[in-house]
């Protein structure tokens, strides 16, 4: 059996008085797991948590076999860390090499030559190697971007946190994303928030579904797919009984709902949907609880 | 359960020194290629090149042209050159360095660690302020000084205190720099406190005898030896020998109360100790200035 490298136990976090992660326990293996949830269910706070960024207000963490709350075990962790926050910022006049050579001076690359070695390595990996000497703001979003993911995969760390790392990328680079992603998933465990269903389905095993600071879901991407067939179906015509439907390029409408009519012409569900009727079915139990 | 072996101290105790070594030369790099600094460099080493050769600063203050010879003002170039640039450049990098937001905050190296390679690349400024010292000591070794009736009479360890300042101020000012940024994020902070410096020196400069001016004078962080009018030559009280430990310990102070920003556990009581230390050897400076320094007095007056 792989052991963990990420236990949490009951770890809460609180902003004042609103609760943002309530008594989460999980375990992480190594490998791409996907966290997706709605806005505000608590995914970022979660990676800030396990990024060592945040400390939890309640709960016990281990990562990677280390105490967070201790200092010097934090900083152990944070010597195999990889983390791509959701807003990057960049320190003012840097090009694309000096921000990701700063970077690696902080991570304790001290020898010159093996330090600049290493970050023409993970900037040809996100296919920034010809873009290395522009200054940071003059490049587009999503250099930008891979410049900050970059950084994350300096020292092939043994722990990825990437908060919306294809934000703003486009097909062919989310795409090039993904190998480098699939190829760190082999060695590392790697945890991967997003709102693109697409790159879950196409990169995760696991996926974890948060909902206001709670694990909604927590298993097998076949398997939380699985949980929306005979839930989506095709037709000509819109229909109010849908829970979600739209009109498709072939100008018929795509439906998905909890209790679909009978005699309809199912299609078959992606992750999407999945995660559409896991939120929707989530809502009704809640509606059921307080009614 | 995964297990890692923890790096045995000692080696992780070189290696952090290492680590602070480079992010230093990264800061000074960085301060060396600011615009503001440059621009503030720049201007220093062309005027305080020039100073020497000029009428306004020539070291040979004659008595007999009372009023007019000004060149123990030469610490101010510095001060306000590197001082008040270092300063800003320092804040601006301090601040720009912590838009890298939470990338910075799960790096390995911790802040307190991040926040004194900042302050070693402040001894850049201090190291070029430090330069033009001893450019006008050899300018006064081949051209030497005389006591006017403008200045006063100074002993060569008051005229070391005096050159001093002027490094010191170059150090505190980017030092104050940094300081600013890690404790106050607004835009504006490293202009207000530029003003303020200013301001609280300027004040310094007023001519009467009296203990509480006097103290102003010496606590200011940077201030001239005497204030000149038309008809008269003011000599401010206090010590300046005194003055440079006290300035020195106003730097050491920047310096612990920047790394508490981030500081926990251990290292938070350490450096609180150290405060203590530091702020009442630097108390006892001032203090010391401002008792055992000679009373103000006019070096001449035709009112």
């Amino acid at each position: 059996m792989t052991t963990p490298s990420i236990q949490l136990v009951g770890v809460g976090r609180r902003y004042g008085p609103t609760t943002v992660l309530d008594g989460l326990d999980l375990d992480l293996t190594p490998g791409v797991t996907g966290l997706l949830g709605p806005n505000g269910a608590g995914k970022t706070t979660l990676l800030r948590i396990l990024s060592t960024v945040l400390a939890p207000s309640s709960g016990h963490c281990r990562i990677l076999g280390f105490d967070p709350a201790d200092p010097d075990q934090r900083t152990e962790i944070r010597r195999r860390l990889g983390y791509l926050p959701q807003e990057s910022g960049y320190p003012r006049g840097f090009t694309a090499f000096r921000y990701v050579d700063y970077v690696a001076a902080l991570k304790e690359w001290t020898e010159r030559d093996s330090r600049h070695a290493e970050v023409r390595r993970v900037l040809a990996l996100v296919g920034l190697d010809d873009l290395a000497a522009k200054r940071m703001r003059t490049l587009s979003g999503g250099q930008r971007r891979r410049a900050a993911l970059a950084q994350a995969l300096l020292g092939s760390p043994d722990l990825l946190v990437l908060d919306e790392p294809t934000t703003g990328l486009d097909p062919e680079q989310r795409a090039s994303l993904r190998g480098v992603l699939s190829g760190a998933g082999h060695r590392s465990t790697v945890l991967l928030a997003t709102h693109q269903t697409e790159d879950v389905a196409a990169l995760c095993e696991r996926v974890i579904v948060l909902d206001a600071g709670r694990i909604l879901y927590d298993g097998a991407v076949t398997a939380l797919v699985g949980t929306a067939t005979g839930k989506v179906w095709h037709a000509d015509e819109e229909q109010a009984a849908a829970l979600s439907s739209w009109r498709t390029g072939t100008g018929r409408y795509r439906h998905v709902a909890l209790d679909p009519p009978e005699d309809v012409e199912l299609a078959e569900p992606t992750l999407e949907d999945a995660y559409l009727l896991l939120r929707a079915q989530a809502v009704r139990d809640r509606a059921g609880v307080t009614a | 359960m995964t297990t890692v072996a923890v790096s045995p101290a000692p080696v992780a105790q070189v290696e952090e020194r290492r680590v602070l070594w480079c992010l230093a030369r990264y800061e000074a790099l960085r301060l060396l290629r600011h615009p503001l600094f440059v621009v503030a460099a720049l201007l220093f080493v062309l005027i305080a090149v020039t100073t020497p050769f000029s009428e306004y600063a020539n070291a040979d203050y004659d008595t007999a042209a009372h009023g007019t010879e000004t060149n123990l003002d030469w610490p101010v170039l510095p001060a306000f050159f590197l001082g008040l640039g270092g300063l800003l450049a320092m804040n601006r990098i301090t601040s720009s360095s912590g838009r890298a937001g939470d990338v910075v905050r799960s790096v390995p190296v911790p802040g307190p660690r991040r926040t004194l390679a900042l302050c070693i690349a402040c001894l850049v400024p201090a190291a070029l302020a430090l330069l033009g010292a001893a450019y006008v000591f050899v300018f006064w070794m081949v051209d030497p000084p005389v006591q006017s009736e403008n200045w006063g009479e100074f002993s060569n360890a008051e005229l070391v205190a005096l050159m001093a300042q002027g490094v010191l101020a170059a150090l505190g000012g980017s030092l104050l720099g940094v300081l600013v940024a890690r404790w106050w994020r607004w835009p504006t902070a490293a202009a207000v406190t530029c003003v303020l410096l200013i301001l609280w020196s300027v004040s310094s400069l007023a001519p009467d005898k009296n203990l509480l001016l006097t103290l102003n004078h010496v606590a200011a962080p940077f201030s001239l030896v005497a204030s000149n009018g038309e008809n008269y030559s003011w000599h401010m009280g206090g010590s300046l020998v005194w003055k440079a430990p006290y300035l020195l310990g106003l730097c050491g102070l920047a310096v612990i109360g920047a790394c508490a920003r981030d500081a926990e556990g251990q290292l938070r009581r350490r450096l609180v100790r150290a405060a203590w230390l530091v702020g009442g050897f630097t108390v006892a400076c001032l203090l010391a200035g401002t008792v055992l320094g000679p009373d103000g007095f006019y070096s001449w007056d035709h009112r």
